[in-house]
C-alpha cells in the first residue's frame, strides 16, 4: 500500500462513501443523532482526513463526535453478532497488522494479556501463501486450498513465545525447509502443506486462548479481525472451546474492516465516557482504548 | 445574514477569513506547529464566526486552499473545508495557494513555496503552477525580479540573491490576499464535487516531461 495513494483516494471517496450509505439504509441527516470515527490506529494521513472530516461535519451539523479505537471495534463487531454480549470475557483480534489476545473486564476496560513478537497472524498467512504459489491475500488462498488437504500431513512446529505472546516465524520457516526438502508438489501435496500450515497457525492461536481461560476463567470468548474469517479456526473454536465458553464470531464481513464496527464501538464508548467534547487529533499508534 | 469562509493551510501561514460579499468581516492567522497534533481550525472557525456575530448557520459558501503546500495542511484544510460544505449543504471552492502569495503584492511577477528536497513551488502570474529545482529555478528567477517567498526570506538559500524577494513588511497580510482570491473564486469558479476534491499535487517538471512523452 502507498500512503500518499490511499490518502489521496479517502478524500475524495469519504463524503460520496457517507451518501452512499445513507441511501442505502434509506436513511437522512434529519434521522442522525451523531457520528462516530476511527481515531487510531493507522496511517496517520488517512486518519486525519477521517477525523477532520467528521468533526467538521458534527459541527456543522451541530452533533456529537466520538472518536474509537479501530482494534477495540473488532472487539465491538461482536456486539453485532450478539447484542446482549456483556464483559467479561476473552477475544483474540488476528489480522494482517494485529494478534492480539485481550480480557474486556466486567467494568468494560481493556488489557491487552498478549501479543505477537514478530508477525501477525494474517501476515503468516500471506508469507505462507507465497511460498505456496497462492495469490495475494494468502488467507483465503490457504483456507480454500486447505479444504481439500490432510491437517496432520506434516507436523509443523507449534509457535513458542513467552507467557501468551504469539509467534509465526518460525512455522514460515519450517514450510520454506518442507517446500526446499520436497523437489516436485503434486496439487494433493499442496493442498496438505496448506493444511498443516494453516492448521499450526490456528492450533496456536487457541492454545493460547485455552491458556488464558485456564488462567482466568471467563465466560464468553470472542474472534475478530480478518483472520478471524478463516473457516478452520472458527470451527476449531467452536469445537475446543464450545463445552467450557460461549464462543462469539461475528459474520465474515463483519470480521474484516468496516464501518459498522466503529458504530458499535462508538456506542460502548458513548455509554462509558459519552461524546468526545473538545476537538480531537488521529492518533496513529492508538490502542484498544480511546 | 449571508456569510462566505475562506481558509488556506498549504503554507508556513494558515488563514481564515470571513466574508459578507466583498467586505472582510474577520480574519484569523496562525503558524502550524509541527508534530504537535493537528490545529484546532474547527475552533478557530467557531471562534471567527462569534466574533463577527454570527454562526455556523450563517454560512452560504466555502473556500479553501488546495495547494501546492503541505500535505498534512492541505489534508487538514480540505477535510474541514468540505466536512463543513457537506454538513451545511453549501457550495465548496478551490482556491490555488500559491495565487494567494502572488495577491499579496501587486507587483509580484512570481510566486516560490519550499517543495523541500531543494525543490519549490513556482507560479507565474496566469501559468500552471510548477516544481522546479537548481538550473530550471534559477532560469525562472533571473527573468524576475519581483518573487513572493514562501517561507518569508528563503530567496537568498536558493539562489544566493535574496534581493529579488518582496520583504514581508511590503507585502499585504496573509487573510487579506485570502480574501481577495476568495471573493474572485465566489464570483467566477464552479464549486467542487466531492469525489473531485484534491489537493494540487505538482509533479516535478522531469516528470511532467516524461509523462507527455509517453
Ligand atoms: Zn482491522
Amino acid at each position: 500500500m502507498v500512503p500518499e495513494l490511499a490518502a489521496r483516494a479517502h478524500l475524495q471517496a469519504l463524503i460520496p462513501t457517507i451518501e452512499r450509505a445513507l441511501a442505502v439504509a434509506g436513511e437522512t441527516w434529519e434521522g442522525i443523532d451523531g457520528l462516530a470515527v476511527t481515531a487510531g490506529p493507522g496511517l496517520v494521513g488517512t486518519l486525519l482526513i477521517g477525523v477532520q472530516t467528521a468533526q467538521a461535519i458534527a459541527w456543522a451539523r451541530g452533533l456529537p463526535v466520538i472518536g474509537v479505537s479501530h482494534l477495540a471495534g473488532h472487539l465491538y463487531a461482536a456486539l453485532l453478532e450478539d447484542p446482549a454480549l456483556r464483559p467479561p470475557a476473552l477475544a483474540l483480534i488476528v489480522s494482517g497488522g494485529h494478534s492480539d489476545l485481550i480480557r474486556w473486564s466486567a467494568d468494560g476496560s481493556i488489557a491487552v494479556l498478549g501479543r505477537t513478537i514478530d508477525d501477525a497472524a494474517g501476515e503468516a498467512f500471506d508469507k505462507g501463501a507465497r511460498l505456496l504459489g497462492l495469490p495475494f491475500p494468502g488467507g483465503p488462498a490457504i483456507d480454500r486450498l486447505a479444504a481439500s488437504g490432510n491437517p496432520r500431513a506434516v507436523a509443523f512446529p507449534r509457535p513458542r513465545a513467552p507467557g501468551l505472546d504469539f509467534s509465526f516465524s518460525g512455522v514460515k520457516t519450517a514450510l520454506l525447509y518442507e517446500l526446499r526438502r520436497r523437489e516436485a508438489l503434486s496439487e494433493e501435496d499442496r493442498a496438505d502443506l496448506a493444511a498443516s500450515y494453516q492448521e499450526a497457525i490456528v492450533d496456536a492461536l487457541l492454545q493460547r486462548v485455552e491458556a488464558a481461560l485456564a488462567q482466568t476463567p471467563v465466560p464468553v470468548v470472542v474472534l475478530g479481525g480478518g483472520v478471524a474469517r478463516n473457516r478452520r479456526l472458527r470451527a476449531a473454536a467452536l469445537s475446543r472451546l464450545g463445552d467450557r465458553v460461549r464462543v462469539v464470531i461475528p459474520a465474515p464481513d463483519l470480521c474484516t474492516d468496516n464501518a459498522a464496527m466503529i458504530g458499535a464501538a462508538a456506542l460502548v464508548e458513548w455509554e462509558r465516557k459519552g461524546p468526545d467534547r473538545a476537538p480531537f487529533d488521529a492518533d496513529p499508534g492508538l490502542g484498544f482504548s480511546s | 445574514m449571508g456569510s462566505r469562509l475562506a481558509l488556506d493551510t498549504a503554507g508556513s501561514e494558515h488563514a481564515i477569513v470571513l466574508l459578507n460579499g466583498s467586505r472582510l468581516l474577520a480574519a484569523d492567522r496562525w503558524a502550524p506547529t509541527r508534530g504537535a497534533g493537528t490545529p484546532p481550525i474547527l475552533s478557530r472557525i467557531e471562534a471567527l464566526l462569534t466574533s463577527a456575530g454570527r454562526d455556523r448557520r450563517d454560512l452560504e459558501a466555502i473556500a479553501a486552499g488546495r495547494g501546492p503546500g503541505s500535505f498534512t495542511g492541505l489534508r487538514v484544510g480540505l477535510s474541514v473545508a468540505s466536512g463543513i460544505a457537506y454538513g451545511r449543504d453549501i457550495p465548496l471552492y478551490l482556491i490555488e495557494s500559491l495565487a494567494i502569495l502572488l495577491a499579496q503584492a501587486s507587483d509580484a511577477e512570481v510566486a516560490l513555496r519550499d517543495a523541500g528536497r531543494g525543490e519549490a513551488y513556482v507560479a507565474r502570474r496566469g501559468r500552471a503552477p510548477q516544481r522546479l529545482s537548481g538550473e530550471a529555478l534559477r532560469a525562472v528567477l533571473a527573468s524576475t525580479t519581483r518573487v513572493v517567498v514562501d517561507p518569508p526570506g528563503r530567496l537568498d538559500r536558493w539562489t544566493g540573491d535574496g534581493a529579488r524577494e518582496i520583504p514581508l513588511e511590503a507585502r499585504r497580510a496573509f487573510p487579506q490576499a485570502l480574501a481577495e482570491v476568495a471573493i474572485e473564486a465566489f464570483g467566477s469558479a464552479k464549486p467542487v464535487r466531492y469525489h473531485e476534491l484534491e489537493p494540487l499535487y505538482v509533479q516535478p517538471a522531469a516528470a511532467e516531461e516524461r509523462k507527455a512523452s509517453r
